[in-house]
């Protein structure tokens, strides 16, 4: 996928997974998975950026004689998922675009998501 | 790639491929990635297996580097904000008999200062003002003067007084706007200090 585009999927993401409740960055990672595959590497910027943006807070907390950070989603947070909502439509827009443009082509045929919108 | 490493191994090469950052940014992300470790190995997978398991070390510290804003090393490197070294501390310590009485004093002294020129401000107030009300007070006391000199016939006498009136009415404009220019001045000059102190007081 585009660099671009995944970076902003991945930020709404983990904003998602940190919605209802603070999490911490393993758990993020597993909740996740079933969706969107992400490694420890890939998260830690995503979680720089997060936080430098003020779209989500840290915490510590003492968890078995360590420290674990749990992250806090913040009002601007839940706006950016709120815009992506908004946008995925646009998103969708654009796809049948492309998708009718291929088709009239012939060259691909399946177009089987995107438009449960 | 090299072998399999265990945390301490894995966590030493990080703090070496990242030593050109800043201390504050290898500490986070050695954090970061001790934490993750800890919990891959609470969820039952061996330290090896757990660092393993992270990926490549290079490509750990290019996204490390990936988000580490070039303006923030700047920043960092403009406002030195370390801490006091224990020598200093121990320093401060000792000196302190000197250097508190000194402080002390500056401080009583700029309380002064302030002090000295809110009285003069209030001073000058304090004169116009009174030339205000009493240039007032000389134009009421000129009329009455007048007409009761008129009355018994003494109409020179009568005359000087009201000029003396006229006279004071103008003194009494004069210094009137005179106090109103200053007053408007004084407060509008206070609020900026305000300000301005406040807005120095967000910055740090």
């Amino acid at each position: 996928m585009d660099i671009q585009m995944k970076r902003g999927l991945l930020d709404v993401c983990v904003l998602a997974a940190i919605r209802s409740a603070p999490s911490y960055g393993y758990r993020i990672i597993k909740d996740m998975s079933p969706f969107v595959p992400i490694s420890e590497s890939t998260l830690y910027p995503i979680l720089r950026r997060l936080e430098a943006a003020e779209l989500l807070t840290v915490f510590t907390v003492e968890h078995n004689g360590r420290l674990r950070k749990y992250y806090t989603i913040t009002e601007k947070g839940l706006d950016r998922i709120e815009s992506f909502k908004s946008d995925w439509k646009e998103i969708v827009a654009i796809y049948h675009f492309v998708m009718k443009d291929t088709d009239k082509n012939g060259k691909e045929g399946d177009v089987d998501d995107g438009k449960n919108e | 790639m090299m072998g399999k490493m265990n945390k301490a191994e894995f966590l030493a090469e990080l703090r070496r491929s990242l030593s050109g950052m800043q201390e504050r940014d290898i500490e986070r992300s050695l954090d970061y990635y001790a934490e993750m470790i800890d919990d891959r190995v609470e969820d039952g997978v061996t330290e090896e297996d757990a660092v393993a398991g992270l990926g490549d070390i290079n490509d750990c510290v290019l996204q490390i580097m990936a988000e580490t804003p070039p303006h923030a090393v700047r920043t960092v490197k403009l406002k030195p904000k370390r801490k006091l070294r224990t020598w200093e501390i121990v320093l401060l310590a000792v000196g302190s008999p000197v250097w508190v009485p000194l402080a002390l004093a500056a401080a009583v002294v700029a309380l002064a200062c302030a002090i000295t020129a809110f009285a003069l401000v209030l001073s000058v107030f304090a004169v116009l003002y009174c030339l205000v009300i009493s240039s007032a007070a000389v134009v009421v006391a000129g009329i009455i003067e007048f007409l009761t000199s008129v009355a018994i016939g003494e109409i020179s006498r009568g005359l000087f007084i009201l000029g003396m009136g006229v006279t004071a009415a103008g003194l009494a404009i004069i210094s009137y706007i005179c106090a109103a220019n200053f007053t408007v001045f004084a407060g509008k000059t206070f609020m900026r200090a305000v300000k301005s102190f406040k807005r120095r007081r967000e910055i740090k």
